[in-house]
C-alpha cells in the first residue's frame, strides 16, 4: 500500500484547475460529508460506485486510479450530488472532464463507441440527435408512423432543419475538432464473442484483453472504488 | 482487483499520467491560433464555402477579420 | 415552495422563440404540438425556426463529440433567437440545463466568447448573450392566472403524480424557480387545473436514463428505473406528469421493456407538463397525440372519457 500513497501526484488538481477552463471547480473545499453518495441514482445500483470517493482521488492526485476505473463510466449525469453539495462542488463536470481524460489514456471507447451513431448519423447529418428509427418491435407495432401522429397533432410530418443550419453545425464540428476526434472512434472496434477467434477466445480467459483493437489501444478497466457488490450484471466490460 | 490498475500502468507514476492528462487539456482547450491549427481548419472552411451561395458571401464578409490572424500565425508575432 | 422572487424576474412577452426539443419532436409529438398551441392560448406567441438544430448536449456528455464543438453550437442556436430579440423557451430539461450554463459560461469568459464569436462571424452571426432561456414550466407557473382563466377541461378527480427530473432542478441548483429537495410548483399547477396530487415516495429519483447509461449500462439503467416504478405503482396515480422528454420516454418505454423481461405489469401513463395543460386547456384531443404513447393507453383513454373529449 505504501507505494500507492508515494505514487499520489500532490499538486495534480491545483496545476489542473487553470487548465479546465472553470469545468472543475471546488474540489479543494470537499468536506467529504459523503451526501452525493447517499442520494446518487448510480450508487444505488452498483455499491462500489462512490463520488465521495473519486473526488478525494483527484484532490489528492491519484490519477491513476481514478481514470482506470470503471466506476468513472457509471455515472447517471443526474446532477443530484451538485444539488445536495454544501460546497457546490458540480461533480458530473468531474466526470465529463475525466472520461475525456481516460479517454485520452485508451479507457472507455467501447462505451463511447456504441453512442457514435447520435453524433455523427443523427445529429451532424440531420441536426436532430434523436432520429424517429425504433428498434423495438412492440413500439413499433403500437405507434406506427409517426409522421402521421405529427400530421394529426398539427405539426408538419417531419422535423426538420435547413441545409444551411446543417452545413454549419457541420462547419463548428470540422472547425473545433469534433469531425477529427469522431473520426478516432470511428476507429474502434468492437469485439463480440460471436466473431472472435479461438486465438483472441484463449487470451480473454486467462487475461482480459488490453486489446489493440483499430487504431485505438483500448485498455481494460477496473472496479478500482471495491467490488462491484454482487450485482450479477455489474462485469467489467 | 484493487492492484489491477497498478499493474497496468506498470512503471508509469501517477505524476506522468496527471502529465500526459494536463497536456491532453491544454491543447484541448487552448485559444492560440497557431499556423497549424489554422491550416487544420483550412477544409472545414472550404466545405462550407462549396455548400451554397449564401455560405460563400458570409464566409467572404469574414475574410477581412481572417488576414490579420492569417499574417500573425505565419510571422508569429502580434501585431499593432 | 417556489422562489417568487425568481418567478417575477420572468417576462411576460408576446412572441418567445420555440427551443424544439429532438425527442419531443421524434418521439412524443403531442409535447411539441401542446407546447406551441398552450403558449399561443396564453398570449404568448411562439416563434420557430428551421435553422435551429439541437442543443448538442447529448453528443457532449455522452463524450462522442469534442467538447469544444458545444460552445460554437450552444452560441449558434441562441443567435438564433438573439436575431429575433426574443427570450428562449425549451420544452426539455437537458436542453435548459445546457443552453444556459454554457451560455453563462461564455457570457462570464470574454476570451471564449471571442473565439467563438470568430467561429460564428464566420457564417454572418453572432453570440451577445442577450436571450435568456426559461422552461416551459416555469413559463407556465409565470403564467397561472392566465391557465387559471382559459381552462376548459378541468381535471377533476384525476390523479396525478409529479416527476421533475434532474438537470432543471438539480443542474440549475441556483437559477431554478424552485427548491432542489422539495419542489411544488408543478403540485400548484395541478391544483389549479382540478387535479389531484398523489405523493409517492420516490419523487425526487431519478427516471434511469442516467444519460447514456440507458444504452451503456442497459441493466442498471433499467434497475433504477424500476425503483422508480415501483414506487409509482404504489401510489397508483392516473399519470405521471414529467417535465423532460427524455425522462418522459424513459419512464413510458422502460415500463414495456420491464412488462417483456420480466412479466409484470407497469400500466401508468406519463405524461410531459405541455400535455397536461394542453389537455386542461382544452385542446383537441389529436393534438395531445396520445397515439405516440407506449404505456398505459387504455387508462389515458379512461381519463379522456372523464374529463370530456
Amino acid at each position: 500500500m505504501l507505494e500507492q500513497v508515494k505514487d499520489w501526484d500532490d499538486d495534480f488538481y491545483e496545476t489542473f484547475k487553470p487548465i479546465a477552463m472553470g469545468f472543475v471547480n471546488e474540489a479543494e473545499k470537499c468536506l467529504q460529508c459523503g451526501k452525493c453518495t447517499g442520494q446518487c441514482p448510480a450508487a444505488a445500483v452498483t455499491p462500489s460506485y462512490n463520488p465521495r470517493k473519486i473526488i478525494r482521488d483527484l484532490v489528492y492526485g491519484n490519477v491513476k486510479r481514478v481514470l482506470s476505473s470503471v466506476e468513472l463510466w457509471q455515472c447517471f449525469f443526474c446532477s443530484g450530488c451538485y444539488s445536495v453539495c454544501p460546497m457546490d462542488i458540480n461533480f458530473p463536470f468531474f466526470v465529463f472532464m475525466f472520461r475525456l481524460a481516460a479517454m485520452n489514456e485508451g479507457y472507455g471507447w467501447e462505451d463511447v463507441k456504441q453512442l457514435e451513431g447520435y453524433a455523427e448519423k443523427s445529429y451532424l447529418k440531420d441536426g436532430i440527435t434523436v432520429s424517429t428509427f425504433e428498434r423495438n418491435p412492440f413500439v413499433m407495432d403500437n405507434i406506427g408512423d409517426i409522421s402521421k401522429i405529427r400530421v394529426e397533432a398539427g405539426l408538419p410530418p417531419e422535423r426538420t432543419v435547413s441545409p444551411r443550419g446543417i452545413a454549419e453545425i457541420n462547419m463548428i464540428s470540422d472547425l473545433s475538432g469534433m469531425t477529427a476526434f469522431m473520426k478516432q472512434i470511428g476507429g474502434v472496434e468492437l469485439l463480440d464473442c460471436t466473431t472472435c477467434t479461438d486465438e483472441q477466445a484463449k487470451r480473454c480467459k486467462t487475461k482480459p484483453m488490453p486489446s489493440k483493437v483499430g487504431k485505438i489501444k483500448t485498455h481494460h478497466r477496473y472496479y478500482n472504488y471495491g467490488e462491484p457488490g454482487g450485482k450479477k450484471n455489474a462485469e467489467a466490460r | 482487483m484493487a492492484d489491477n490498475f497498478m499493474e497496468e500502468y506498470g512503471k508509469e507514476t501517477s505524476r506522468d499520467v496527471s502529465m500526459r492528462t494536463k497536456k491532453y487539456f491544454s491543447d484541448l482547450f487552448s485559444l492560440e491560433m497557431p499556423l497549424g491549427r489554422m491550416m487544420k481548419m483550412m477544409p472545414g472552411m472550404l466545405k462550407f464555402m462549396m455548400h451554397g451561395k449564401d455560405t460563400r458571401e458570409d464566409l467572404f464578409k469574414f475574410m477581412p477579420q481572417m488576414m490579420p490572424m492569417m499574417k500573425e500565425a505565419i510571422t508569429g508575432k502580434k501585431e499593432g | 415552495m417556489p422562489r417568487l422572487d425568481k418567478v417575477a424576474q420572468i417576462p411576460k412577452p408576446e412572441q418567445i422563440f420555440f427551443f424544439k426539443s429532438c425527442v419531443a419532436s421524434n418521439k412524443y409529438p403531442g409535447i411539441e404540438a401542446c407546447g406551441t398551441e398552450s403558449l399561443r392560448i396564453l398570449g404568448v406567441e411562439p416563434v420557430e425556426s428551421d435553422e435551429q438544430t439541437c442543443c448538442g448536449g447529448f453528443v457532449t456528455f455522452a463524450n462522442v463529440a469534442a467538447p469544444t464543438a458545444s460552445m460554437p453550437a450552444v452560441a449558434r442556436n441562441l443567435s438564433l433567437a438573439e436575431e429575433k430579440n426574443l427570450d428562449t423557451c425549451v420544452v426539455c430539461n437537458g436542453c435548459w440545463t445546457f443552453l444556459n450554463e454554457f451560455g453563462h459560461f461564455m457570457n462570464n469568459n470574454a476570451e471564449v466568447k471571442g473565439s467563438v464569436n470568430m467561429m460564428l462571424n464566420m457564417m454572418g452571426r453572432e453570440y451577445k448573450g442577450t436571450s435568456h432561456v426559461f422552461h416551459i414550466a416555469e413559463m407556465y407557473y409565470r403564467l397561472k392566472d392566465d391557465i387559471s382563466k382559459h381552462v376548459l377541461r378541468p381535471l377533476k378527480g384525476v390523479k396525478i403524480a409529479t416527476h421533475y427530473g434532474c438537470h432543471y432542478l438539480g443542474g440549475g441548483k441556483y437559477s431554478a424557480i424552485d427548491d432542489a429537495q422539495m419542489p411544488t410548483y408543478m403540485e400548484e399547477l395541478i391544483d389549479l387545473m382540478g387535479g389531484t396530487v398523489v405523493p409517492y415516495a420516490a419523487n425526487r429519483e431519478c427516471c434511469g436514463t442516467g444519460f447514456t447509461q440507458i444504452i451503456n449500462g442497459k441493466d442498471l439503467s433499467l434497475d433504477h428505473t424500476q425503483r422508480k416504478l415501483d414506487s409509482v405503482q404504489e401510489a397508483d396515480p392516473d399519470m405521471l406528469i414529467v417535465q423532460c422528454p427524455y425522462c418522459h420516454s424513459q419512464l413510458d418505454r422502460v415500463q414495456q421493456q420491464l412488462n417483456f423481461r420480466q412479466g409484470v405489469n407497469y400500466q401508468t401513463p406519463v405524461l410531459h407538463i405541455a400535455q397536461l395543460v394542453g389537455m386542461a386547456l382544452g385542446l383537441p384531443v389529436s393534438q395531445l397525440a396520445f397515439a405516440a404513447h407506449v404505456s398505459g393507453r387504455e387508462r389515458l383513454e379512461n381519463v379522456l372519457d372523464r374529463v370530456g373529449r
